[in-house]
């Protein structure tokens, strides 16, 4: 490994232990993404009456659930910067722009993988009937992982063009909805089957397009990066 | 002002396209046996939501080289290819729409993830003014509108890939399905449709192009002629760049 890329992973890792320092500090984000997920859960059982649902109805519960719970994090990912000074802090460092979108990304991945350690087992007691057995929940676990991954590279993104205007928290869900509608769209195909009563197959092609839509998104925010962290 | 100069050979070409499009959709090419009037529709939307995605995607190669350059003139392209992107998809959601009415029997179906699709790229980039002029800092707007001309440029083209993996479709495929190529006069017309509708958006580019670059130099003249505060700045909600 080159000093270059060794300084950059150490940056990264500064800038993303600050962001969880910050959450601890002052927890917002994950208390506010938990307690809307659970909310919505309970929402639905009494929204659907009877409560216990599966296949592409669970799917879709689930995963609508967890992009609204994921617009709330996006609103408050750059808002540290934007509102303390956080990013002129940021442009005093020898540290890349590329390292600080990187740490966002991976922040706000950290936060969603959290948030469905708790929300997912929440989901399959107030609301799944059908039952997963352990291949099962590693393909659902491998699914999450990757969908989590591309909210997060996604939602980076229209966090930071968000926090620049006046009216940021207008303008995620406007932003965030029809970007992440793709991934949610191939999410709900991936999982569906898994949440079925009698289980099923993950398709090989789903795996393929989460991991390309998340490979996009992060080489945007890669290559857009400067331009974000400019002053 | 090179825009300037190719706007008189760049109309006269589109006109000539335009005059054989239409003749060629409107007289030439038969009309269809089973389809009727309603397939000359074919030589008129598909070739608008095309070159939406086309000004869309040039929207974000601008938007792209303003990141690298820090040129105000490569945001000031993007932002004219974005905005002709915008009216080229209000047309082709409305001519769409006609053609389903025809064909369908329903101005718009929310089971037709097409349709879905191109409205949820048409919501997002209808965000694109709002969220452009939400920024007091002019070199900051310009920097966050590349930024967002770059992802939903790449977004657009994912979003249609999708969406075609994901969904049994209803709309019509005609790029990608042999049984359904437009045979003789009807390919000609076609050909034609996307050629005249693509000359008119370049012609209509280079139009704003230099109907704003001209508005910009005259207020800098003014201003050196009549003092800094003889020209007020205009509102930025009317020009990308401050005038």
């Amino acid at each position: 490994m080159s000093a270059a890329s060794a300084g950059w992973g150490a940056d990264v890792r500064t800038l993303l232990t600050l962001e969880w320092r910050r959450e601890r500090r002052a927890p917002q984000v994950l208390p506010t993404m938990l307690l809307f997920s659970v909310g919505a859960f309970v929402l639905f059982r009494f929204g659907l009456q009877d409560g216990s649902i599966d296949g592409t109805l669970a799917a879709g519960v689930l995963l609508v659930t967890t992009l609204l719970a994921a617009l709330l994090g996006i609103g408050r990912l750059w808002s540290a910067e934007e509102e303390e000074g956080g990013l002129d802090a940021f442009r005093l460092t020898p540290a890349s722009a590329a390292a600080l979108v990187a740490a966002k990304a991976l922040a706000l991945w950290s936060f969603l993988v959290v948030l469905h350690l708790v929300a997912v087992p929440a989901f399959a007691f107030l609301l799944l009937s059908s039952s997963l057995d352990a291949g099962e929940l590693l393909r659902f676990a491998g699914i999450m992982l990757l969908l989590d991954l591309g909210i997060a590279a996604a939602g980076t993104l229209v966090g930071a063009i968000a926090a620049a205007a006046r009216s940021r928290e207008l303008l995620v869900p406007l932003l965030a909805v029809p970007l992440l509608i793709p991934v949610i769209a191939v999410a709900s195909q991936a999982v569906s089957p898994l949440l079925e009563q009698h289980g099923g197959s993950v398709e090989g092609r789903w795996w393929l397009v989460l991991a390309l839509y998340d490979g996009v998104f992060l080489l945007v925010g890669w290559a857009v990066s400067d331009g974000i962290v400019e002053d | 002002m090179p825009y300037a100069r190719r706007l008189l050979p760049l109309t006269l070409a589109t006109a000539v396209l335009v005059v054989a499009w239409i003749v060629v959709a409107a007289a030439v090419a038969p009309t269809d046996a089973t389809e009727g009037l309603r397939q000359r529709l074919t030589y008129l939307h598909p070739a608008f939501a095309i070159l939406t995605l086309v000004a869309f995607v040039a929207g974000a190669f601008f938007g792209w080289r303003h990141l690298q350059s820090d040129r105000p003139l490569d945001d000031l392209r993007a932002y004219v290819a974005i905005h002709l992107g915008q009216i080229y998809c209000v047309i082709a959601l409305l001519t769409g729409a006609i053609w389903g009415k025809t064909a369908w029997g329903t101005f718009w179906d929310w089971g037709e993830p097409v349709l879905v699709t191109f409205l949820i790229i048409f919501l997002l980039y209808a965000t694109y003014q709002p969220m452009r002029f939400a920024i007091e800092d002019p070199e900051r707007q310009a920097r966050t509108a590349s930024v967002f001309a770059v992802t939903a440029g790449v977004f657009a083209p994912i979003c249609f890939g999708v969406v075609r993996l994901t969904t049994n479709l209803l709309h019509p495929q005609p790029l990608n399905d042999p049984g359904s190529n437009l045979p003789g006069t009807a390919g000609l017309a076609f050909a034609l449709s996307v050629l005249a509708i693509g000359a008119l958006f370049v012609t209509l580019w280079h139009l704003e192009l230099v109907h704003k670059s001209t508005r910009i130099r005259l207020r800098k003249l003014q201003r050196r002629v009549e003092g800094e505060d003889a020209v007020p700045h205009l509102a930025r909600a009317s020009s990308p760049v401050t005038l």
